[in-house]
């Protein structure tokens, strides 16, 4: 297993700016863990700004809020919107991980850790699908 | 075999940042905290209502009640600085100098401050319209 730094990236390991992040061949599964919670951290910074962008409707009244809002449940919409979810399911039980693998806690069962964490992001997410669209 | 947490041996100047300790640090806490904070917002916009997401009167109404108003708040404040100290970690990855990661730094500062005055500004003025 490689080493790791304490922010979970791996010891050593020449990053020469995104294309060494995100090059995935021939990586040991904590950098894939590392890589993940990057990629997803900027989806979900994007996903911020796209957000606050929209609730300016609310600053407009009932009648502009009312017309997205119609979008909004739409179920192919409610799909895409699934995955915000899971990017935020993955990142977040991911990154409990990495506080505990970061602070030397369970380092050493860490993979153990990384397919925990994306089982219990897999078993939610189908959790909350279904609560979207109205199953349970 | 355990995997140590350890220091790369590079000198500090072609090392590339970690972003330093403390921000690793403020990192994790923030990051504790929106597990709760986003957990609270998905759940309160998503899933009280009938039929999924608030309609105006619903959100205006919500936002309307001063818990709620400090715990969204919070929220906004925590939510920045977390995503903010990503993105400069990110960003120091690209191992600009030093000159560049001051940059990057101070960038990310003004770009988090004009987006909680933003997110403030959106609270306040719909909060407003009760």
């Amino acid at each position: 297993m490689s080493a790791t730094t304490r922010t979970g990236r791996p010891a050593g390991n020449p990053l020469r700016g995104a294309a060494g992040w995100a090059r995935l061949k021939g990586r040991h599964l904590g950098s894939v863990a590392f890589v993940t919670n990057r990629v997803t951290g900027l989806l979900l910074i994007a996903y911020l700004y796209l957000h606050l962008g929209v609730l300016y409707l609310l600053t407009e009244g009932p009648g502009s809020w009312a017309s997205v809002l119609h979008l909004f449940k739409n179920h192919y919409f409610l799909a895409l919107e699934s995955l915000l979810i899971l990017f935020i399911l993955v990142h977040g039980l991911n990154g409990i991980r990495l506080a505990l693998v970061g602070t030397g806690v369970g380092v050493r069962h860490q993979k153990a850790w990384f397919t925990a964490a994306m089982s219990a992001s897999a078993v939610l997410y189908l959790v909350v699908v279904l609560a979207m669209f109205g199953v349970i | 075999m355990a995997a140590p947490v350890q220091e790369t041996t590079r000198p500090p100047e072609t090392q590339p940042s970690r972003g330093g300790s403390l921000a690793w640090i403020f990192q994790v806490i923030s990051g504790v905290l929106l597990l709760f904070l986003l957990g609270v917002h998905i759940v309160a916009q998503h899933f009280v209502v009938k039929g999924g997401l608030r309609d105006y009167a619903q959100v205006v109404s919500y936002l309307s009640n001063p818990a709620v108003l400090a715990i969204e708040s919070l929220f906004v404040i925590v939510l920045i600085w977390h995503a903010m100290l990503g993105l400069r970690a990110v960003l120091l990855d690209f191992g600009f100098g030093r000159r560049g990661q001051a940059l990057i730094t101070w960038g990310v500062a003004v770009l988090g401050a004009v987006t909680a005055a933003y997110s403030f500004w959106l609270i306040a003025t719909i909060a407003a319209k009760t």
